[in-house]
């Protein structure tokens, strides 16, 4: 029988069309090749003589199809290759079947495109089928003495023979055409969103142009001035002269932030990762914050003095850039009360939580979902009363997640000031971590030569299952099972793809996150591409991962998983990622 | 002694056209800090010119924000002040921006920021002056 998919299953009015479909084809080409029960009659007959031969024929087929490189890469193992060869035998028990209707076509459809999926061409299975063609005549030779009848059953296999091969070409036509559907639809929207961010592009440039030419303005006018000889004396130039300078540093910044956006955009941003002590990068930024909280009357507080703050793992330079966003921000938008500065290592494990709290201007409700967007300030109207490239939240959001951290932004409303959140891994030196000693004794499940598959799940019945299932697929397999293990794994490992499942346990070792972090964190440190599993909706999966914008996009495969599902997502995957020949 | 009403929310800016129109063109300079305060100066009658920007932060009229262009569509919508020649200065520069902004304000002129030749900003304003004295 055939084992039909769940989305097939799902989508009734598809399913009725394609039976539809099959149907009509079903009569078409049993006419055109004239099929009749008298063939069927002749070949139930035969049937039962040709079982023993069955095997050798199942191995003729599969030495074939073998030989196409796609096939060989997926198909290899001898556990699975023994199953498949049970399925050809089943097959080619059913050409003798006697009966060919729907049943029959719906299971030669799905044997074509198992074959589509794993990409082995048309024409291998053509040859493939060819092979099976001239066995079996051949067989029917030595099994029917009665010339004329051996003829007559030859002549009704090659019919059965050519519907199975109309059907198995039309599953590779009807593949590629539902192939084709997608990508075009799957284009039409990245058109849709081409043209918004078009949209959005202009407005920022408009916006841009804007806020380079305000501190141009001061530049070139105050030096219009002296240059000019306008100045009463030498005081009032240096004055002017201080003007000219700030506005300069202005502008450096908006053209800082705005190359820093572009070379996100373009994921050429690349961070120095290293052990970064937090004590002198605060000392640091508060210095320079200050200045601009006296200068408006603003009292600084940090409220980190008194503690211990344990090294963390990041790019100084870039964390830097960061603190002095969100509390140079603070300071921008709060015209009198004051800013604070605080630190956690106890809030999320694994991490350090600073906040920048404020009493300034707030963020209405409705606005604070967009303020990490880029391009996207809260007022962008001409009454605006607060300058700047409008990025600096959306390259601090980017730059702590690039970090493999997270950011948050609360307020409880416009006027009531403002509260941004963000974490960062800490460093944790390999000594320490706990699970190294149990990695050790980690064993390889499946063929040592096979791709390697790094399968990270804390349930250890589902984590035994993929391993199982992977290692009779050939695959070579190692499992984790928290995010710390995980890490470690991959970097001693090497694997091709990760199987990663979206809760993982809250640790007490010092790295830790979710499982969305750690695709994040494959994907950065090791350029390793994940498959997200889980039992939670997908929808909420995918929105998680669309934010970290992760290029190319992880697949998501929803528990319970089927074997060949997880096969086909594993070799979209790693097809996607083989290196160009 | 003609005067100026400069409405312009960039200290540093406002700073260089006071300095510009003083220096360069002998003209007296006030700043209008809020929409009252450029309403009631234009109505005693003593502003020969006002220069306009376009985005004003925290300017708000019967208590909310109001930018130069609605700014300016007051002033010319009174008997009392429409009269006032109003000169307009962004750093809004996109092309179609000058006609959509002197449709939109009623205005008499138009600047385009960076502004920063003193001598251009004088000869703009007197232009504006001539023709009403």
């Amino acid at each position: 029988m055939m084992r039909r998919r769940n989305y097939e299953a799902s989508r009734a009015p598809g399913q009725a069309r394609m039976d539809d479909f099959l149907n009509e084809f079903l009569s078409e080409t049993k006419s055109y090749i004239g099929l009749d029960s008298a063939d069927a009659e002749r070949l139930a007959i035969v049937g039962p003589a040709l079982e023993p031969h069955l095997p050798a024929l199942a191995e003729l087929f599969y030495r074939k199809i073998l030989e196409h490189p796609n096939a060989a890469r997926v198909l290899s193992g001898p556990e699975q290759l023994g199953r498949l060869k049970l399925t050809l035998q089943h097959w080619a028990r059913r050409l003798f079947s006697g009966c060919y209707d729907l049943d029959y076509a719906q299971d030669r459809m799905a044997i074509g495109r198992r074959h589509v999926t794993v990409g082995v061409p048309q024409r291998y299975v053509i040859s493939a089928m060819d092979v099976v063609r001239i066995f079996l005549l051949e067989s029917i030779d030595r099994i029917e003495p009665d010339l004329q009848h051996a003829a007559a059953t030859k002549h009704s296999l090659n019919k059965i023979l050519d519907l199975d091969l109309n059907l198995m070409c039309e599953s590779y036509f009807i593949t590629s055409l539902r192939e084709l559907r997608d990508l075009n639809a799957r284009l039409e929207a990245a058109n849709l969103e081409l043209n918004e961010l078009g949209r959005v592009k202009d407005e920022f440039l408009a916006h841009t142009s804007h806020e380079l030419r305000t501190p141009l303005n001061a530049i070139l006018g105050f030096t219009k001035l002296i240059l000019d000889g306008l100045c009463q004396d030498r005081d009032e130039e240096r004055e002017l002269l201080r003007d000219v300078f700030e506005s300069g540093q202005h502008l450096l910044g908006i053209v800082n932030d705005v190359l820093d956006i572009a070379r996100i955009e373009a994921g050429k941003l690349k961070l120095t990762m290293e052990r970064v002590e937090m004590r002198p990068l605060f000392e640091q930024v508060l210095a320079v914050v200050r200045v601009q909280a006296d200068a408006k009357g603003i009292r600084m507080v940090d409220e980190t003095g008194g503690l211990p703050l344990p090294p963390v793992r990041g790019d100084a330079h870039r964390l830097r850039q960061v603190l002095i966003n969100l509390l140079g921000n603070a300071v921008k938008f709060t015209d009198e009360g004051w800013v604070s500065l605080r630190a956690d290592t106890e809030a999320v494990a694994g991490h350090l939580q600073v906040e920048v709290q404020d009493t300034g201007i707030g963020i209405p409700r409705d606005k604070q979902a967009h303020v990490f967007e880029k391009f996207k300030q809260v007022d962008t109207s001409f009454t605006r009363r607060h300058g700047g490239s409008g990025l600096g939240l959306a390259i601090s959001r980017r730059l702590v997640e690039m970090m493999g951290g997270s950011i948050a932004l609360e307020s409880p409303g416009k006027g009531l000031g403002a509260l941004v959140r963000f974490t960062i891994p800490l460093d944790a030196p390999v000594e320490d971590r706990p699970h190294r000693a149990a990695y050790d004794q980690l064993s390889i499940a499946g063929p040592s030569h096979g791709t390697r598959v790094l399968v990270v799940d804390n349930d250890p019945g589902f984590r035994k299952y993929l391993q199982r299932l992977l290692a009779s697929e050939g695959f070579a397999v190692v499992t984790a099972d928290s995010y710390a293990d995980a890490l470690d794994a991959a970097d001693r490992f090497h694997p091709a793809v990760a199987l990663v499942d979206w809760v993982l346990p809250v640790s007490t070792s010092l790295a830790y996150g979710n499982g969305i972090d750690l695709v994040a964190a494959f994907q950065q440190r090791f350029s390793l591409p994940s498959i997200l599993v889980t039992g939670h909706e997908p929808a909420r999966a995918q929105a998680e991962l669309s934010r970290r914008n992760l290029k190319p996009p992880t697949p998501i495969l929803r528990k319970p998983l089927d074997a060949e599902t997880l096969r086909e997502a594993m070799q979209k995957v790693l097809t996607a990622h083989a290196p160009l020949p | 002694m003609p005067t100026v009403l400069i409405v312009e929310d960039s200290p540093s800016v406002a700073k260089f056209y006071t300095l510009a129109l003083e220096r360069r063109g002998g003209f007296a300079c006030r700043l209008g800090l809020s929409a009252d305060e450029v309403l009631a100066e234009v109505r005693s009658g003593q502003i020969d010119v006002v220069l306009l920007d376009i985005s004003l932060a925290n300017f708000t009229y019967q208590e909310r924000p109001i930018d130069g262009l609605e700014l300016s569509r007051l002033l010319k919508s009174d008997p009392a002040t429409r009269r006032v020649p109003v000169l307009l200065a962004t750093a809004h520069a996109m092309v179609g921006d000058r006609e959509r902004f002197l449709e939109a304000s009623g205005a008499d002129e138009y600047l385009q920021k960076p502004i920063y030749d003193p001598a251009v900003l004088v000869e703009k304003v007197n232009s504006l002056l001539k023709p009403i004295r």
